[in-house]
């Protein structure tokens, strides 16, 4: 079975229509535009300085090839010259003329055209990109502490929010009082408050507390998240309240009642409330761009800012630190890409 | 190991209102030590909020509830001493069988010795030793349904409250289960309230069943009193299946009975002669009985109930004869009428 | 059983934390609880949501360098006065200086987002559509279109700048293909097209799965019953037409609702990309709020606050029109 046959199936064996292939052409162009810059960066990430000035750009990781010549003080990378045999050193290129030198005895120097020669070049993987980001200071930029901020920031404000959300999402679905709908009402009213409508003020509030330049005025103004009340009562409304009462007759405390039937038995929605989290917090930018100053408080999106904001961009660094900060969320989709597609098309939230 | 001390309760003018509907108006009810005590009535009749109103799950709107003696009235669910086992089991289903039946216990943070002891021990009564470490998912209904009894027994409680525990089982469980429960109680000496709408299993398990109707209580007693002396129409009708005709006093010639009952066993059916001549309308088999349904001319419906095999040709005609001391005769009120 | 340790660590937790709380348990009763359980939630709205928004108005009348609102002089209306300060509001440098960029920013953004929802709920709809008719893959290809919305706007300026450079992939492909490349984001009528281009390219994936959400909810017999009552044959167009339009509908509105708020408030993507440039091109609203407010010398926190709020009053004014609007389009069908 041909991939044109494979694809062309449909359910009931019909044989795929017009609109079928124009469907299936619309996603390979999107798959294209979606998956190429990804793809192109994490390939970039891994040349080395030089291959990334070369223009054209070359698709693969690649290094020049460097050759050891006698009487010359460093290697000199590798050139073929159209029409003639073997391999040269170029030495020098001055205008159009390049001068180039045969790495056998006697080391003949040749003058040609510059357009005549073509560079040689094998695969290689920069892994130094990321590995001296990670291990040296490049000046201001000490990335290590970046991601361990921006781990900080994540870990501690998931944990915050699934704790808070899980237990306003408890006392909305599970107990019955007079201001309940107040409440609901708050929460869809904080919904309808972007923070960006609030910067001003919330600065305020977060110096007053002592939070400016603190990694918790990072993480304590965003850890309320009301789409996460939300979440957390809907799916609590559907446990049976049976096991609550059967819980108390049985000397449970409301507390325990809590955190050893409804927070076991709410694992699917907080799982899916923590991924969401992680991925919010992750990614945060004007928030932090605010409320952190100094850069030893910068997470790694504050960092890649700061950093691409250089005046010499060091775009080898900068792109494996890119892929660095793209890889938790990456992972985490990749393994539990359902639960977060699923849970966001029921919240309506992102 | 398992023992109880059963505990007597008593309920002295309790009522409950939700905002302006009175659900239960003031009631008095006594169980006594050690009585396997049936709540039976139609759906909406309040037994189950008044079996709540004991666990401690409803609040009472006025009146006393007392266990052992003890006002128990605003005490929470926890310091009451009893146990409940709910319609749906609540089965924690993310523990398996073994915690579940600790889950009690161990909330009160007994030491773990004692939780493994105890739990062996209601596995044994309840023969579920086999299935300990399953997750409720994996379990029958019946075994679910034990695994609820066993969580109650762990807790050794003064008093067992049971709500419809065997409406989700099929028939042959639930007779089966029926016999379990009854066994349970003899076993353990318990006191035991015990909600359902099926007056079946009033009749078969009960010490003393107690008929809601309206929130009121119809009727107390032990079954065969509810059954042979009904003190209220609504009662003779509840209790008996299939239930007790009901005739119009006027039409058999007693203007002064407003409701005339007989019930379907104790009407004979004859061929030939007999008191009201009867139309066949439609045979039950049932094997060991047989359940024939009949228009008495002038009269209405009639069901007879055979204690045997018999064959009638459906628009037949008979003729009826009820068993004159069987008959109970009540007024508008639905109180009988005494002669 | 991923979950286990989770489940010992709450037990851990409520052991050593539950004699305090059956103590007060037993002081305010059951029903109480449930104030226990909402307070840590909401002290933290209340802090850090519901007081700056009544803080907002506190600044926006003040006026000063200083943070604490005691410590700042009143100065009325003064902020607003400054914003509506234009002669010629269509013309923004005929507005107060300061407040030059936020008109402009205001301009920009609404041109931005005018087309952006356009690009936005027309690609969604569209990649929700061809979503739903595969019959095999469906949540690869949702997973496919998903992914870039888990990207962060760091990242995805990174790279598209990175493409865009002008020794870029986009212009060294242009180059084989024997074309001129262009200095894409020094350009102000690229820079929009390509700030609008890359925000749609982050952020489409989320609208389609709402989209594609609403279209799996039309039941499938509304179709036959559709096509069985038809007299004409049923195109893919009319089934397209009368039945999924109407019923998708008020999913669209609402996806648009959220795009139109959305997109209010673009910042990260475009700021990493161009700092707003070139000049003011793609210079928005919530930049130059962000500019007054916190980068400035001094910092005008005055007058961002009055910005902000002219902000917030448009969304809400622009939600609630669509809303009204999505309701009476209801009512008349």
């Amino acid at each position: 079975m041909g991939v044109a046959t494979f694809l062309g199936r449909r359910a009931g064996g019909r044989k795929a229509s017009f609109t079928d292939w124009l469907c299936y052409a619309y996603l390979a162009v999107a798959f294209l535009t979606i998956a190429l810059p990804v793809v192109w960066l994490v390939l970039s990430s891994f040349k080395p300085e030089s291959e990334l000035t070369q223009y054209p750009p070359t698709i693969l990781p690649n290094a020049p090839v460097l050759l050891e010549i006698e009487g010359q003080p460093r290697p000199l990378p590798a050139y073929t010259i159209e029409g003639r045999e073997g391999v040269f050193g170029l030495r020098a290129q001055v205008g159009r003329i390049a001068v180039l030198i045969d790495p056998h005895p006697p080391h003949e120097q040749v003058r040609v055209e510059a357009t005549t020669i073509t560079r040689l070049a094998e695969p290689h993987l920069e892994v130094s990109n990321y590995t001296e980001p990670l291990t040296a200071r490049l000046s201001a930029f000490d990335f290590p502490l970046f991601l361990y901020n921006s781990a900080f920031v994540t870990i501690v404000a998931t944990i915050l929010s699934v704790v808070m959300n899980s237990m306003a999402g408890y006392a909305l679905s599970r107990y019955r009082f007079r201001s309940r709908m107040g409440f609901l009402l708050l929460v869809v009213f904080a919904l309808m408050i972007p923070q960006t409508v609030i910067l001003v003020p919330l600065f305020l509030v977060v110096n007053s507390l002592a939070l400016y330049d603190t990694l918790w005025g990072a993480i304590l103004p965003v850890a309320a998240t009301p789409v996460g009340i939300f979440l957390m009562r809907q799916y609590m409304l559907t446990l049976p309240e049976d096991l609550f009462e059967a819980a108390r007759i049985d000397g449970g405390s409301e507390w325990q009642l809590f955190w050893r039937i409804a927070v076991p038995l709410s694992m699917p929605a907080i799982a899916v409330l923590a991924i969401l989290s992680v991925i919010w917090r992750w990614n945060d930018f004007l928030w932090p761009l605010i409320v952190l100053q100094r850069s030893e408080n910068y997470t790694l999106q504050l960092g890649l800012n700061a950093f691409q904001g250089e005046f010499e961009v060091q775009w080898h660094y900068l792109l494996a630190m890119a892929v660095l900060s793209l890889l938790p969320v990456t992972l985490i989709f990749a393994f539990l890409q359902k639960s977060i597609t699923g849970g966001i098309a029921t919240t309506g939230m992102k | 190991m398992i023992q109880m001390k059963p505990a007597g309760l008593a309920l002295h003018g309790v009522v409950k209102r939700f905002g302006p509907t009175e659900v239960i108006p003031p009631l008095d009810l006594v169980v006594v030590p050690g009585e396997l005590c049936v709540l039976v009535g139609p759906s909406g009749c309040g037994k189950s909020t008044l079996l709540r109103m004991i666990a401690g799950l409803e609040e009472v709107t006025a009146g006393r509830i007392e266990i052992a003696g003890r006002d128990v009235t605003h005490a929470e669910s926890a310091q009451r001493g009893v146990a409940m086992v709910f319609q749906s089991y609540a089965l924690y289903p993310h523990l398996t069988v073994r915690q579940n039946m600790g889950f009690g216990l161990e909330l009160a943070g007994r030491p773990k010795a004692e939780i493994r002891e105890k739990v062996d021990a209601a596995a044994a009564i309840l023969r579920m030793t086999d299935y300990m470490d399953r997750k409720p998912k994996a379990l029958s209904g019946g075994q679910r349904q034990r695994v609820a009894i066993g969580r109650a027994i762990v807790r050794q409680p003064d008093l067992f409250l049971l709500d419809e525990p065997l409406s989700n089982l099929d028939a042959e469980l639930r007779n089966e289960m029926r016999v379990e429960i009854a066994r349970l109680h003899k076993e353990l000496g318990v006191t035991m309230v015990y909600v359902t709408h099926d007056q079946v299993e009033a009749m078969t398990m009960a010490d003393k069943i107690v008929v809601l109707n309206g929130g009121r209580i119809e009727q107390a007693g032990r079954p065969m009193d509810l059954y042979r002396d009904p003190q209220t129409a609504f009662v003779a009708g509840f209790i008996g299946s299939p239930r007790m005709n009901f005739l119009n006093g006027a039409a058999l010639g007693e203007p002064s009975v407003h409701t005339w009952g007989i019930r379907p066993e104790h009407l004979a059916i004859s061929p030939t002669e007999g008191d009201w001549p009867a139309t066949v309308e439609l045979v039950e088999n049932l094997g060991s009985e047989t359940l024939v349904h009949l228009q008495a001319d002038g009269i209405g419906p009639v069901i007879v109930k055979l204690g045997r095999d018999a064959t009638f040709e459906t628009g037949g005609h008979v003729f009826l004869t009820p068993d004159p001391s069987a008959v109970r005769r009540f007024g508008a009120d639905g109180k009988p009428l005494r002669r | 059983m991923a979950m286990n340790p989770l489940n010992a660590v709450g037990r851990w937790t409520v052991d050593w934390t539950n004699p305090p709380m059956r103590w007060l348990q037993a002081r305010v009763g059951v029903r109480r609880m449930a104030f226990l359980f909402l307070l840590p939630n909401f002290l933290a709205l209340a802090i850090f949501v519901f007081l700056p928004m009544l803080l907002n108005g506190v600044y926006a009348v003040t006026d000063g360098n200083r943070v604490l609102p005691t410590e700042r002089a009143f100065v009325g209306l003064q902020h607003f006065r400054t914003l509506f300060s234009c002669t010629n509001y269509l013309d923004p440098a005929t507005c107060a200086p300061e407040v030059f960029f936020f008109w402009r920013g205001l301009y920009n953004t609404v041109f931005f987002v005018v087309i952006e929802v356009v690009c936005m709920v027309g690609f969604s709809l569209a990649t929700a559509l061809v979503l739903n008719r595969l019959v095999r893959a469906q949540g690869f290809w949702r997973a496919v279109f998903f992914y870039p919305v888990m990207l962060s706007p760091v990242v995805v300026a990174l790279i598209w700048k990175w493409i865009l450079d002008r020794q870029g992939l986009l212009n060294g492909t242009l180059d084989r293909l024997g074309l001129d490349g262009l200095p894409w984001l020094l350009d102000a009528h690229w820079a929009m097209f390509w700030s609008i281009f890359i925000y749609v390219w982050a952020h489409a994936g989320f609208y389609t799965l709402i989209i594609l959400a609403g279209l799996q909810a039309i039941p499938k017999d509304l179709y036959e019953a559709a096509s069985l009552e038809s007299d004409r044959p049923f195109t893919n167009g009319r089934i397209f037409r009368k039945v999924t339009l109407p019923l998708l509908m008020p999913t669209l509105l609402s996806v648009s609702v959220i795009a139109v708020t959305k997109a209010f408030q673009v910042f990260d993507e475009v700021w990493v990309l161009t700092r707003g440039g070139p000049g003011t091109a793609t210079t928005f609203v919530l930049q130059s709020i962000y500019e007054t407010g916190f980068t400035t010398a001094p910092r005008e926190y005055g007058l961002a606050a009055a910005m902000s709020i002219l902000l917030a009053l448009i969304i809400f004014l622009l939600t609630g029109l669509q809303l009204v609007l999505s309701n009476r389009r209801m009512e008349d069908r």
